[in-house]
């Protein structure tokens, strides 16, 4: 062992100096309650991202493909041509439209889809939603219902509930006579995203068709599921060549680009924020190697007369600091991913549930890279630079003051 | 006859103590050490011995002069060398013990040697030395579980682990009772002579001046022969 590590180590180790001890270990908690902090909030916030992609993606198309006067028809002539593009996995026409609910007393809003039972389930996720009842098994006069919207209405598996579209007719003496249909509820589904399981709910396409007057082969859109969705800009160039000039495309990443972009924003905000517990705690490793470089002075001058170099004296001290910033960064790290782990494993609600945020469980994603990486190289490197400062100072303090004022 | 080994050349030290105001400490110094000779450097309180002695030690910089080693200015070089030659040419022992609380009594006599080489035989010699200023049984021991006699002992075994040319003592036995000075005294001049090590050695102990091959008085920062 060199002997810079090995007066550092000792120095460290000192038990006699209780104060000094108390110094270095509120250094020490400053950087792993900074680090801690950074690794959950920053977990925590990428599966809250995470989790919202892949309820958006599982639950919505990855590329939506609408025309620009109203409806698709003989939407089946160009379904083919789609799925032959290679990286396409399933393609299915869904009509959504907002309709009015009602169910006894109660009446609210909603977003109605009419879906083909027998493709739709290729194009998203959503069968794994299902609380009860099934995408396949809806029957034609049925209607699947979020969880919320089915406590909204206290409508459960076998009521009936009507559905009021804003299509309307008028009537010879002026009033409006809105169309409705009457379906049993066949299924409830839970996705865990509030808006969705309160508002979304699914019928099949010919009963769309029914309420809103459209033809038999028509449809507002067509959604396509493709292998990659972080490629789906690629595919919309290649679909786009396929399909007539009215008809345009949209991917998920357009549709929810505000979304994403706020999460990402608050997500580097926060870092920023916390990274700062970092900084302050970097600032107490100034002080406590100022406050060691102070005690040792004697020490310091002892060295140089054994002719210890400035150089080897900075080592020693930064030692000091380094030893102070592993240890707290460490002890963050382990503290941060082992309550990530927690977070996992025990499936920890959310004060307010879904009626509050959009998630009723809190999710949690642990990055090893860049998140994790950076936050420990951050760390390390505020201590380094934090340390150089006193270390510093102490490799040029003159060996001879410092031994004949002891 | 024995080669000189450090000369000092017009050696000039002040201090400022106010506003163009100087106090001149070291006033023209011209001395010449043969190897292994042992001299005493005597002079009342404040009359600048110990600074003379970090100066000649590579500790402190002149005002003005040289200080010649093996024929060359100490001081042309800078911290890494001069640091280097201080681990290894040079030995130092103070009036206070200076040993490291944090290690014990072989750590302590070892550390010089650690800083010129990491190298398992530094303990050996450690281990040597301790035997040789009689304090073995206190191999582990730390400082503050030593008497003053031991703990000068410890830092006399710390000064010699290196082989030095030149050992610098100031005041040794200053903080010691006449009984454990004496002795601590007469082991010192045993181990330096056996080693065949310059000593220069800084006291006011007329008796222990008497002993010494050759004998220099600071009076008003001058150096006069005795």
């Amino acid at each position: 062992m060199k002997y810079q590590r090995f007066l550092a180590n000792k120095f460290f180790k000192s038990k006699k100096h209780g104060f000094l001890s108390f110094v270095s270990i509120i250094s020490i908690v400053g950087i792993i309650v900074g680090v801690f902090a950074l690794i959950v909030v920053l977990s925590v916030m990428n599966g809250f991202s995470s989790d919202l992609q892949e309820k958006i993606i599982g639950t919505r198309a990855h590329i939506y493909i609408s025309s620009m006067f109203g409806g698709i028809n003989n939407y089946e002539k160009y379904i083919p041509e789609i799925q032959s593009i290679k990286g396409v996995l399933g393609v299915s026409p869904v009509s959504s439209s907002e309709i009015m609910i009602k169910a006894g007393d109660s009446v609210t809003g909603g977003i109605l889809f009419g879906i083909d039972k027998a493709s739709f389930e290729e194009v998203t996720s959503i069968e794994k939603y299902m609380l009860t009842g099934g995408i396949k098994e809806i029957e034609q006069d049925e209607v699947i219902i979020g969880s919320e919207l089915s406590l909204a209405l206290s409508s459960s598996i076998g009521n009936d509930i009507t559905i009021i579209s804003p299509n309307v007719k008028i009537l010879p003496n002026g009033s409006l006579l809105p169309k409705t249909i009457k379906l049993k509820v066949g299924g409830i589904i839970k996705t865990g995203m509030y808006e969705y399981d309160k508002s979304f709910l699914y019928t099949t396409l010919e009963n769309f068709n029914y309420l809103f007057d459209a033809k038999k082969s028509s449809t507002t859109s067509i959604y396509v599921k493709v292998k990659n969705v972080y490629k789906t800009k690629e595919l919309m160039k290649k679909i786009q060549k396929k399909l007539p000039d009215n008809l345009f495309m949209r991917d998920w990443i357009d549709m929810n680009h505000n979304l994403f972009t706020a999460l990402h924003t608050e997500k580097f905000v926060m870092g920023l924020i916390l990274f700062v517990i970092i900084l302050v705690a970097g600032i107490n490793i100034i002080v406590t190697i100022v406050m060691l470089v102070q005690e040792k002075k004697k020490e310091i001058g002892i060295l140089r007369s054994l002719g210890v170099t400035q150089k080897g004296i900075r080592k020693i001290f930064l030692l000091q600091g380094i030893y102070i910033g592993g240890l707290g960064t460490a002890i963050g790290a382990i503290l941060g991913v082992l309550t990530c782990v927690a977070i996992k494993v025990f499936h920890i609600q959310i004060p307010g549930g879904g009626s509050v945020y959009y998630i009723s469980v809190l999710p949690v994603q642990f990055e090893l890279f860049p998140d994790f990486v950076l936050i420990v190289a951050g760390a390390m490197i505020i201590t380094i630079i934090f340390s150089l400062i006193p270390a510093n100072w102490a490799g040029k303090l003159d060996p001879i003051r410092a031994i004949r004022y002891e | 006859m024995n080669e000189k080994i450090i000369e000092l050349r017009n050696l000039h030290k002040s201090y400022e103590i106010g506003k163009n105001k100087q106090l001149e400490v070291l006033k023209n110094i011209t001395l010449e050490v043969k190897q292994g000779e042992v001299v005493g450097i005597v002079g009342v309180s404040g009359s600048g011995k110990s600074t003379l002695l970090h100066i000649m030690g590579s500790l402190d910089h002149p005002t003005a002069g040289q200080v010649i080693y093996k024929n060359e200015d100490l001081y042309q070089y800078n911290d890494e060398v001069l640091s280097n030659i201080r681990n290894s040419n040079f030995g130092f022992v103070f009036q206070f013990h200076y040993l490291i609380n944090e290690l014990t009594a072989l750590e302590n006599i070892v550390l010089p040697a650690m800083i010129l080489k990491n190298s398992p035989k530094n303990y050996e010699k450690g281990r040597t030395l301790l035997k040789e200023v009689g304090l073995y049984d206190r191999i582990d021991h730390y400082p503050n579980e030593l008497s003053g006699g031991e703990l000068q002992r410890i830092a006399i075994a710390r000064a010699l682990v290196n082989a030095p040319n030149i050992v610098f003592a100031d005041e040794p036995t200053g903080e010691l009772d006449n009984e454990n000075s004496e002795k601590v005294f007469e082991m010192f001049l045993d181990i330096v002579k056996k080693h065949g090590t310059t000593v220069i050695f800084v006291t006011h102990n007329k008796e222990f001046a008497e002993k010494m091959d050759i004998t220099y008085r600071l009076h008003y920062g001058k150096l006069e022969g005795i």
